[in-house]
């Protein structure tokens, strides 16, 4: 199997051209195959332990806000824009020719200015170290696999607001999100575009440092299914739903919040609204509710 | 410019004497295989070695896909029908004379004879960075290198362009979309008819073809209704050398003119973009009009609206323009 395109100019040199597209099938196969195991093991591993639900309400308001207004808005201008950038790229690879490029680079920019809109956000707010991943933390959550995957049973599932796995998803997609901002901004310059004519000679970069572009474009790309078929998974996942509602409504309930949360590493006021979160935590950048750690806040 | 070998690539050559095993060896062999028609656009690819596919199916033999019919008032013409039969056929010339001017302007009569209008409207793009086989956008891959500043782009696109400003080099595809021409197409699946104007696409659509064909498909006819038969009509066509060449741009118009007021019309542009070119707005302003000098200027400054030439390509708007007014003032002469 290719894992890159390539090509011969007239010259005889080889050209790369990008990231060979059965790659989007390695990784469709491998994120179905990641679905299909860990809801196998969960059901498996149901009620053989745990502690969930053991917290009290005392203190705990009817409602609790986890996601304000303007970050479940961006949420989803975020997710409809990655929704669009996966369409326009790989819809048409798939067979189903439409005109894609205007659509993927109008996209592309709606993603971009998200990113710089929630980076500066989150720098506003002074918590960009609460993201950090630490290594007690990382002990931790490597300890609480081994306990899942012994089939102990799931630990006690109290949480933070945001756990380990939230973090590594986050920072994972973050990764990938650069990768795909930055060799798309420059790839820009090869179309005609609202704001400049194509050169594909503008910025000097020689045809193998594009060919590397394209690559690395390509892969973070795929990489986006990916993690796309994870966030979406654990998104309808049944214990996870109320945190999907949430994505619409804003809150959960005083229940979930006694059945998910530890009050003393997430703590809310007494009429719901959380206390300062990092504006990181806003976006809603994670894979559902997971085992307990303790939260950076 | 590309290693010329002058001598092609090894490939398993099927000659199939009936329809249906034509569109079996396409399916069967998909995008690995290659349809053989006149040869003038094959060859070269097959001896440049800028194509090399491991089977060439030659499709000279089905006499299904040969030949004109006269079906009431409109036409089928076989898609291996050779361009001159066109040319000097009676009933083409009385009720499309346009398609026989346009096929009488294409190459050499030698060229003529071997050349089909299946094959003159299937043909590949000119654009000589791609036949010289760099890896462009049409190649599958990620530049385009005519449209750059320093790029020799004098022939290519100013409308319509999308990373790839290739043109469509069919003399005969204009004249087609002008008469409504249905274009028809058969695989193994199934026919389908697709209109003219839709058989050609454009790089926003997918930027490896000029065409809706798939590789399995095959071209087989083109049905002509009889909307536009004996009606006013014009072809031109202007390129380099008045001997033999490749459009740098060309058009092609029919008139519906009642009591000196035109009713409806089809304008259409080819050297100008991926595709031919139907001029939809210049249509609807000049509907209703008059044939007058005020009429042609409307019609010339709509066909060049929205038009973004190249470097050296910028006669190509002062072209269009007065090819349009041509086509409007002479098919009403």
């Amino acid at each position: 199997m290719d894992f890159v395109r390539r090509a011969v100019n007239p010259w005889g040199e080889e050209v790369l051209l990008g990231l060979a597209w059965n790659v989007l099938w390695l990784v469709v196969v491998a994120g179905a195959l990641f679905v299909i195991g860990h809801a196998i093991f969960k059901r498996k591993s149901a009620g053989a332990g745990g502690a969930i639900g053991s917290g009290t309400a005392a203190g705990i308001p009817d409602k609790i806000t986890r996601h304000g207004g303007s970050a479940r808005l961006s949420h989803w201008i975020l997710a409809a824009s990655t929704f669009s950038l996966l369409i326009t790229a790989f819809v048409p690879i798939l067979g189903l020719q439409f005109p894609w490029v205007t659509i993927h680079w109008i996209s592309g920019l709606v993603f971009g200015i998200y990113v710089v809109y929630h980076t500066i956000d989150t720098i506003g707010r002074g918590s960009l170290a609460s993201m950090w991943l630490g290594i007690r933390e990382t002990v931790e959550s490597v300890a609480r696999a081994r306990e899942f995957f012994s089939r102990g049973g799931d630990p006690d599932e109290r949480t933070a607001k945001w756990a380990f796995e939230n973090k590594a998803f986050h920072h994972v997609t973050a990764l990938a999100a650069l990768a795909v901002l930055g060799t798309g901004l420059l790839m820009m310059f090869r179309v005609d575009t609202w704001f400049w004519e194509a050169n594909p000679y503008l910025l000097g970069i020689a045809d193998s440092t594009w060919g590397l572009m394209y690559v690395l474009h390509g892969f973070a790309s795929v990489g986006f299914v990916g993690l796309l078929i994870a966030h979406i998974y654990f998104a309808v996942r049944p214990d996870n739903l109320f945190l999907t509602r949430s994505m619409f409504k804003g809150w959960i309930t005083q229940d979930e919040f006694v059945e998910h949360y530890d009050p003393e590493k997430w703590v809310v006021s007494e009429n719901g609204d959380r206390m300062p979160t990092p504006a990181s935590e806003e976006a809603g950048v994670g894979m559902g509710p997971t085992p307990g750690h303790q939260d950076p806040e | 410019m590309g290693e010329i070998r002058d001598m092609m690539g090894t490939f398993e050559l099927y000659q199939p004497m009936e329809l249906d095993g034509a569109l079996d060896l396409l399916r069967s062999h998909g995008s690995d295989a290659w349809i053989l028609s006149g040869g003038l656009d094959t060859f070269d690819w097959l001896k440049d070695r800028a194509k090399s596919p491991s089977v060439v199916v030659d499709v000279g033999g089905i006499a299904e896909l040969q030949g004109i019919e006269v079906n009431g008032d409109g036409m089928r013409i076989g898609a291996m029908t050779r361009l001159q039969e066109l040319v000097s056929h009676p009933e083409v010339n009385a009720r499309y004379p346009i398609l026989a001017n346009a096929a009488g302007r294409v190459a050499t009569p030698q060229i003529r004879h071997q050349g089909t209008l299946g094959g003159n409207v299937a043909q590949d793009t000119r654009c000589w960075y791609y036949r010289s086989g760099w890896p462009c956008y049409r190649a599958g891959g990620n530049t385009c290198y005519a449209n750059a500043p320093d790029a020799l782009n004098r022939e290519h696109a100013i409308f319509d362009s999308n990373r790839c400003v290739a043109v469509t080099p069919t003399d005969t595809g204009p004249a087609l979309v002008a008469l409504d021409a249905q274009m028809e197409i058969q695989s193994v699946g199934g026919t389908r008819m697709v209109p003219a104007e839709n058989f050609f696409i454009g790089p926003s659509t997918d930027i490896t073809r000029m065409t809706v064909m798939e590789p399995t498909d095959l071209l087989t006819a083109i049905h002509i209704p009889g909307r536009w038969a004996g009606a006013m009509g014009y072809f031109e066509k202007v390129a380099d050398r008045g001997s033999w060449d490749f459009a740098l741009g060309n058009v092609a118009s029919v008139l519906d003119v009642q009591n000196g007021t035109i009713f409806e019309a089809r304008i259409v542009i080819g050297g100008a973009a991926a595709r031919p070119l139907r001029l939809r707005r210049v249509e609807n302003a000049i509907a209703g009009r008059p044939i007058n000098e005020e009429t042609l200027e409307e019609a010339g400054r709509l066909a060049v609206q929205n038009a973004r030439p190249l470097q050296f390509n910028a006669y190509k708007i002062a072209l269009t323009r007065n090819l349009v007014k041509r086509a409007i003032r002479e098919a009403s002469a």
